[in-house]
């Protein structure tokens, strides 16, 4: 089944005499369970599409159906309920609050569904156990490391059993250990809850745990890798499909005249 | 070129400036319109009944109240603005500007706002100051007109309290910027929004803020009880002690309450999950705990202040109330006189060819008689001794119906009615034992005529047909006793006194009142009650026109009109200078929430954009805002009026229970205007805060 499909997708910013193409006619689909990364150089509208498909912004042209349903022509009401039920989002610095415990913070979309007290433990338990964040319920995102923290997010774009995990730049702000931990569990949660993840980064590393790869550039979609084997040749397929795009590459379509 | 940047981000933040001249131009505005009030010529001449009211001490205290809070308001708003600026002054240095450059560039600034805001407070107080001069003259009942007079003392005194105010901020600017550093200036220093667990000393504090607040509250309702029994163990030392005790079990309580009772009340909700883990509850909740962390002292101050404003207004209202119904039970007639009065008054009447509406002529018969008092206030009963007023039950019947329009009170031949000037409270508390013993069988009257049989008193009234004044000021004991017992007993002296009614034409023709007027102030026009030993061992009375030095006094004839523009006239200007006060408070605090408020709008906006992505809707993050701006409001206002209800009531207990309804139509308001503040807050804290997430700007 298709969960997400965009469609002649694009996005203009600007003035009148200062026009930017961020998105240009890109097209792409989805399935169910698949783990999707999304690369490209900066400036070529990877964030832009990701927002697009979060409902945050709304494309010049073209629409991005989730779940069959146009997205992007709901209302801003029924949008907020179906960003807290539909999808899930993990940011690169987090954006945990301050105020509330690992817990509420964990909880807080369940809460402003107004579920049961039961089933909130419930999930709670469950979302925890995967994460392996059990013993740090009570502490303040200001007492746990940030790979923590970044898993805390993570707890809290998945506790509403999203049918889109969406993430910008996940292990941005992270150092190489806490960003394998946190892709560690990311696979996790693709493979047991069967979550469909669309993943958004400009690291190969990061990258090379997804099962499929989109590059994009200028707006465009450039190409599309998916994985067959194991991850270190998947990560030097990054490696190259990146050199490529920066113009450098074994198979560059243009070649610079000396 | 520096110049040119600076008129650039003046431009940019023009909102802040103009937030910041705003206020400048309230606090001098409202100075202005006080000053002007003071030195204005025609106030100061102002005769009310024939005598020149003096404001001066009054007037005085007000003024040095208003300077410092407009002080006050003016360092705030403008230690907010500079806080605001701070990445503007690191800007600056940034580019190269040295901080002297920096300071000499913010001091000519702020002197430049400064004369600006000058400016445009005389220009707007000028009109005002003539409205709020008309508006004092209006609530005196005084009916002048007040030429529109440019006020140019007032003009100077305002210049010179501000210049000197926006000199002493701008040298307060330039030495912040030299003392700040440039990494703070950049990025401002973060304020930990985690909620610690109260620990120990915060849940005993918050218990010690409840106990003290309640026991404060206790204090003032049972001072009654309270006070005379601690007088007789320590002496009258102690009042000033009880009093300041609960004075400052309020104002410490209330600090603990922020501080930590808050807190811990917070707390307490974050355990109860099924409402805790109710949609925005949660939200509601720890933001409101880090709020109240945060403005805990601000919170308190205007808790107090607000108390305060409060208090200032209700008793000024309740001042009002309580001198309309003294007037009224003084003279409750247009004219009382004594029979030594009868023919000046007649004389009066001819030569103005006037024909009054009713003349009522009372004759008390002024005997010696005794009977006992139960009071709460006082251990052993009070004897009330001594000359004694006696009057018919049916002339009593007929006077209280027509001064006071009160139902004719029923006698059986041995019960009679006194007539005491004492407070309510003194002489009844509510459920009080003694109470209830004499009401069933009243207290024993006795009339020192060797024939006549013993009276009950059934009934304790505290008004006098024809007032009190005339019945020398209460000294002189009154009884009603039934018709025929009255006509047993032989008088001693006979007094006549006489109330005389006008026509409302009547009491408009000036010259009349001017001569009833006239005749009044002769201080001679006075009669003396003084006591002779009697052969049979008996007291004997007499009433003389003879000054008497040991004896009662009275004035023999009472107006009621004079008494009652003066009263009218000194009530207007209490009440003008409480609102004014009020007015100045409201205005502070009001700001100083809003601000304080506003400034934290600022750092919650990514919060809220959070909150967005994970699907709360506008409505949703918009009813959670002013769900907490409501309670951060509200909650000092409640405790305000609180303190203030308790307040008021104690200081009614001195006054005699006058109405309140008076006080509680100010307090409401008062608690209106809050509202509007806490509105205007909560729509500009929800436009900052409540941004649509694909608007990339951060403001």
């Amino acid at each position: 089944m298709t969960v997400v499909a965009v469609q002649q997708v694009s996005k203009v910013y600007g003035h009148r005499f200062n026009l930017v193409n961020a998105l240009n006619n890109i097209s792409f689909e989805i399935e169910e369970g698949e783990f999707v990364g999304i690369m490209g150089p900066s400036g070529a509208g990877k964030t832009t599409l990701l927002n697009m498909i979060a409902t945050i912004d709304r494309p010049t042209h073209g629409q991005v159906m989730i779940k069959n349903q146009v997205v992007t022509k709901m209302r801003e009401a029924k949008l907020a309920n179906f960003r807290r039920h539909d999808l899930g989002f993990i940011f690169q610095d987090f954006n945990l609050l301050d105020s509330l415990t690992v817990r509420e913070n964990i909880l807080l979309p369940l809460a402003l569904d107004k579920m049961s007290v039961a089933l909130i433990e419930k999930r709670l338990a469950q979302v925890t156990q995967v994460l392996g964040i059990g013993g740090l319920l009570d502490r303040y995102p200001d007492e746990i490391s940030i790979g923590q923290r970044q898993r805390v997010a993570c707890g809290r774009a998945m506790i509403t059993n999203p049918t889109l995990l969406l993430a910008d730049e996940p292990t941005g702000s992270l150092d190489s250990k806490s960003a394998t931990e946190l892709l560690r569990y990311l696979t996790e949660i693709n493979h047991q809850e069967k979550t469909t993840i669309l993943l958004v980064t400009h690291d190969a590393f990061t990258a090379s745990y997804c099962r499929r790869i989109l590059f994009i550039k200028d707006g465009q979609l450039f190409s599309e890798i998916v994985r067959s084997g194991d991850r270190q040749q998947f990560f030097n397929q990054i490696i190259d499909m990146q050199a490529t795009i920066g113009g450098g590459g074994r198979y560059n379509a243009v070649t610079t005249p000396r | 070129m520096l110049l040119r940047l600076l008129v650039r981000s003046t431009i940019n933040r023009a909102r802040d400036y103009a937030a910041y001249l705003m206020a400048c131009i309230m606090a001098i505005v409202v100075y202005f319109c006080f000053t002007a009030i003071k030195t204005d010529p025609v106030l100061s001449k102002l005769k009310s009944a024939g005598e020149r009211l003096i404001f001066g001490g009054t007037i005085q205290i007000a003024s040095i109240i208003i300077i410092l809070f407009a002080a006050f308001f003016l360092a705030y708003a403008n230690l907010f603005f500079m806080k605001k600026r701070r990445q503007e002054i690191g800007m600056l240095s940034v580019i190269g500007v040295t901080r002297l450059q920096i300071s000499v560039v913010f001091f000519a600034e702020s002197l430049v706002i400064g004369t600006i805001a000058l400016l445009i407070g005389l220009f707007f107080g000028i009109f005002l100051s003539k409205l709020f001069g008309m508006l004092l003259l209006r609530m005196m009942g005084i009916s002048v007109a007040i030429p529109f007079l440019i006020s140019w003392g007032a003009i100077k005194q305002t210049t010179i309290t501000f210049g000197l105010l926006f000199l002493l901020t701008g040298l307060l600017n330039s030495s912040l910027i030299f003392r700040y550093q440039l990494v703070d200036l950049l990025h401002p220093t973060e304020f930990s929004r985690k909620i610690r667990r109260p620990n120990w000393l915060t849940t005993i504090w918050g218990i010690i803020g409840i106990v003290l607040i309640i026991s404060g509250y206790y204090l003032a309702e049972r001072i009654l009880v309270l006070m005379p029994e601690l007088e007789r163990r320590y002496g009258y030392g102690i009042d000033a002690g009880y009093l300041g005790a609960i004075l400052w079990f309020e104002v410490i309580g209330t600090l603990a309450f922020f501080q930590a009772y808050t807190q811990i009340w917070l707390r307490i909700e974050r355990h109860w999950k099924r409402l805790y883990y109710r949609g925005t509850h949660l939200l509601s909740v720890t933001n409101l705990s880090y709020r109240f962390k945060k403005n805990a002292k601000t919170l308190w101050m205007i808790t107090i202040l607000s108390a305060v404003t409060i208090t200032a207004l209700g008793s000024a209202a309740m001042i009002y109330t309580f001198s309309q119904k003294t007037l009224r039970e003084n003279i409750p007639a247009d004219i009382i006189y004594s029979k030594y009065q009868k023919k000046g008054v007649e004389q009066i009447l001819r030569a103005h060819q006037v024909t009054p509406k009713k003349i009522t002529e009372t004759t008390y018969k002024i005997v010696d008689a005794q009977f006992e008092l139960a009071t709460p206030l006082l251990s052993d009963s009070m004897t009330r001794a001594g000359a004694t007023g006696v009057l018919p039950l049916s002339r009593y019947n007929a006077l209280m119906a027509r001064q006071f329009k009160l139902p004719a009170t029923p006698l059986r031949p041995n019960e009679a009615i006194a007539m005491i000037d004492l407070p309510l409270t003194m002489i009844k508390m509510p459920h009080h034992k003694r109470l209830a013993h004499a009401n069933q069988q009243g207290i024993p009257l006795q009339i020192k005529q060797p024939e006549l049989p013993q009276l009950r008193i059934i009934h304790l009234r505290r008004l006098f047909p024809n007032g009190v004044s005339v019945n020398f000021y209460g000294s002189l004991n009154m009884v009603a006793v039934p018709d025929q017992y009255y006509d047993q007993i032989k008088p001693a002296t006979i007094d006549h006194v006489y109330a005389l009614d006008l026509t409302p034409k009547q009491r408009r023709d000036k010259k009349l009142m001017k001569s009833f007027f006239k005749l009044s102030q002769d201080t001679k026009k006075r009669s003396y009650l003084t006591a002779v030993r009697n052969e049979n061992g008996f007291k004997r009375y007499r009433v003389t026109t003879k000054e008497e030095r040991s004896g009662f006094v009275r004035a023999d004839l009472l107006l009621r009109k004079p008494n009652q523009d003066r009263s009218n006239a000194n009530f207007g200007f209490y009440m003008y200078i409480a609102l004014f006060i009020a007015l100045t408070f409201m205005l502070a605090t009001g700001s100083i929430i809003m601000l304080k408020q506003l400034s934290e709008a600022q750092e919650e906006i990514l919060q809220y954009k959070t909150l967005k992505r994970i699907g709360m809707t506008y409505s949703e993050i918009k009813r959670t805002i002013y769900f907490q701006i409501l309670i951060i409001f509200l909650l000092p206002i409640i405790l305000g009026t609180l303190h203030a209800i308790f307040a008021i009531r104690l200081l009614s207990l001195f006054l005699d229970n006058p109405g309140l309804q008076l006080v509680y139509i100010v307090c409401g308001i008062f608690i209106m205007i809050y509202f509007v503040f806490y509105l205007v807050t909560a729509e500009i804290y929800n436009r900052i805060v409540n941004i649509p997430l694909n608007d990339d700007a951060l403001y």
